[in-house]
């Protein structure tokens, strides 16, 4: 199992987002993660991330166990993620971005002296060459069209090495044939570089063309489970969820 | 695109050159009242240059480093004047406990943001200031110390210009290379957003913890190089008006840019020494000025300068040459 949650509760005040959220889940699988606005989906990613304490409850991932752990503690143990609004170095060019998470995963950050101009310029290149933005290179993020602005934080994310990538909203504002590259860039993540994926999305079309295992979220506990035909056919779903129609 | 990239280099080199040139030379052409003001201007400019370590590259409003300026002067001043320690080691020496300072202010400090962390820093500096003017028996509280002997070799103004260039160019250089170093580029990714960089695996305390320390190490150096030059220490040195004067000079310039900050201290001397012969009212020029740059040029006058047209100019004149 790379990801294993064991009871995990989160309380705002009064109100219970998580309530004891146990699952598991196994390696490479592209993994979507659906349910109502304020079913506790981001506050999940949260919670495993290291950005919120848990109130109750236990994380383990890859074999270790992760609760409580500092969020930059638990992104060097190769759990990563992305943001639902896009999260990149506006100011910065492509190859700056994509160098200093580089860096970060080389364990380099508090290296004071190397010439830093050229530093894994091949491996920089490598991944801008994955996300398909590589004669961009010298471009200020901040100029990038709203697709390939999504597309560079995830060349920021896949430079951590991840083996466990969760993406909050990949496709939020995006035309329907930029979903299907930013769905078939994360399948090819997968598929060349073994990563597993947990990915948020209100795009059904997306969620059902590419998902592999399907997890509902309700109320803050796991609603549904399991493999995108029997989600497109568990009644109880189609009317808490999918308003009857898919 | 080799022979283009090496083109750049040649140019760069070839202008690096003749900066160097321009500045051993400066001594010997202009009148002895303006190398001594270069003098304390390149003082200046380690400090500035030191602040834009957390000011500019890594976004953190700082406005207590008038400091560690303070500090690195006294430190020098008091070890020259009540122990027998040698003019080099002291010089070697008095940046030591201000960064001391900068390791424990930092501490507690870098765990706030923006406005939290302005004023934690301000308070601290507000403390070593008062330390000065309290500790009368030591520090000579208000009458400051005056009269700090220096070694001959440097006594002469224009040897003292040599030696401030030449310590001058060893503290920009390194700090230069810091800049450009991985641990200044995750900085600046830092400076830009800090949550993402978070989320690739870094330490965003330590990192600012360590930029911070950075930061001040240099701006002592420039309060001790200060000392050096006007052979006494004043508890203004220590104040917050210094402290914002130097957040106002690195802006002036430009805090994103490298020399953004030199170009400020060069200014803000031009203008002290001008302004200063038709009114006493410095200050209120210099908090119009602040005004006038945060409406009309954000990015300080170097970053105004690299956005206009100017820019592709200067490389055709620069190519020229």
């Amino acid at each position: 199992m790379i990801l294993e949650l064991k009871g995990l509760s989160k309380s705002f005040g009064e109100l219970k987002v998580l309530n004891r959220v146990s699952l598991t889940l196994e390696p490479k699988v592209l993994c979507a993660l659906i349910g109502p606005n304020g079913a506790g989906k981001s506050t999940l990613f949260n919670v495993i991330t290291g950005l919120f304490k848990a109130d109750e409850g236990r994380v383990f991932f890859n074999g270790f166990e992760i609760t409580g752990w500092e969020a930059h503690a638990i992104c060097s143990a190769k759990l990563s993620r992305t943001f639902q609004i896009t999260s990149i170095f506006n100011r910065l060019s492509l190859f700056d971005s994509v160098q200093a998470a580089i860096i970060s995963c080389n364990k380099k950050t508090v290296n004071l002296f190397a010439k830093g101009k050229k530093l894994f310029r091949e491996r920089v290149f490598q991944i801008l060459d994955f996300v398909g933005l590589a004669d961009k290179a010298d471009w200020v993020s901040s100029a990038l069209p709203h697709g390939d602005k999504k597309r560079l934080e995830m060349a920021i994310a896949m430079a951590n090495e991840p083996k466990l990538l969760l993406l909050d909203e990949p496709t939020s504002g995006m035309a329907p044939e930029e979903t299907g590259e930013i769905m078939s860039l994360v399948k090819r993540l997968r598929d060349e570089m073994g990563l597993t994926f947990i990915f948020v999305e209100h795009d059904m079309g997306a969620v059902f063309g590419w998902a592999e295992r399907i997890i509902v979220f309700h109320q803050g506990v796991v609603f549904a489970d399991g493999l995108p035909i029997e989600i497109r056919n568990n009644k109880q779903v189609q009317e808490i969820y999918l308003g009857g129609e898919v | 695109m080799a022979s283009v990239s090496k083109m750049i280099k040649v140019e760069k080199w070839g202008l690096s050159a003749v900066i160097v040139v321009l500045l051993v030379t400066l001594p010997f052409i202009l009148p002895e009242y303006w190398v001594y003001t270069s003098t304390d201007i390149m003082a200046y400019c380690i400090f500035a240059l030191g602040l834009n370590i957390v000011l500019g590259y890594g976004g953190m409003i700082a406005f207590g480093h008038a400091g560690f300026y303070g500090a690195g002067a006294y430190v020098l001043a008091l070890l020259l004047k009540k122990t027998n320690v040698p003019f080099w080691a002291a010089l070697l020496l008095a940046p030591l406990l201000p960064t001391l300072f900068g390791v424990i202010i930092g501490f507690f400090s870098i765990r706030r943001r923006a406005f939290y962390f302005a004023v934690i820093t301000l308070a601290f500096s507000e403390l070593i200031w008062a330390i000065i003017i309290k500790w009368y028996t030591m520090t000579g509280g208000e009458n400051g110390i005056t009269g700090i002997s220096i070694p001959s070799i440097i006594s002469t103004t224009n040897s003292l210009y040599l030696f401030t260039l030449a310590v001058t160019s060893v503290c920009v250089f390194t700090i230069y290379r810091i800049i450009d170093s991985p641990f200044g580029r995750t900085l600046r990714a830092m400076r830009e957003n800090a949550q993402r960089m978070e989320f690739t695996g870094v330490n965003l305390d330590k990192q600012r913890l360590i930029a911070f320390t950075i930061s001040a190490f240099f701006a002592s150096i420039g309060g001790t190089m200060h000392a050096i030059v006007t052979r006494c220490a004043f508890p203004d040195l220590a104040d917050w008006p210094k402290s914002g004067e130097v957040v106002i000079t690195c802006m002036l310039g430009g805090i994103h840019t490298f020399f953004g900050p030199v170009v400020g201290v060069a200014l803000l001397f031009f203008m002290n020494s001008i302004v200063g012969r038709f009114t006493q009212y410095w200050p209120s020029v210099l908090g119009l000025l602040f005004i006038l740059i945060v409406f009309f040029l954000p990015n300080g006058v170097v970053g105004y300068i690299q956005e206009s047209k100017l820019a592709g100019w200067i490389k055709r004149i620069g190519r020229l040459g």
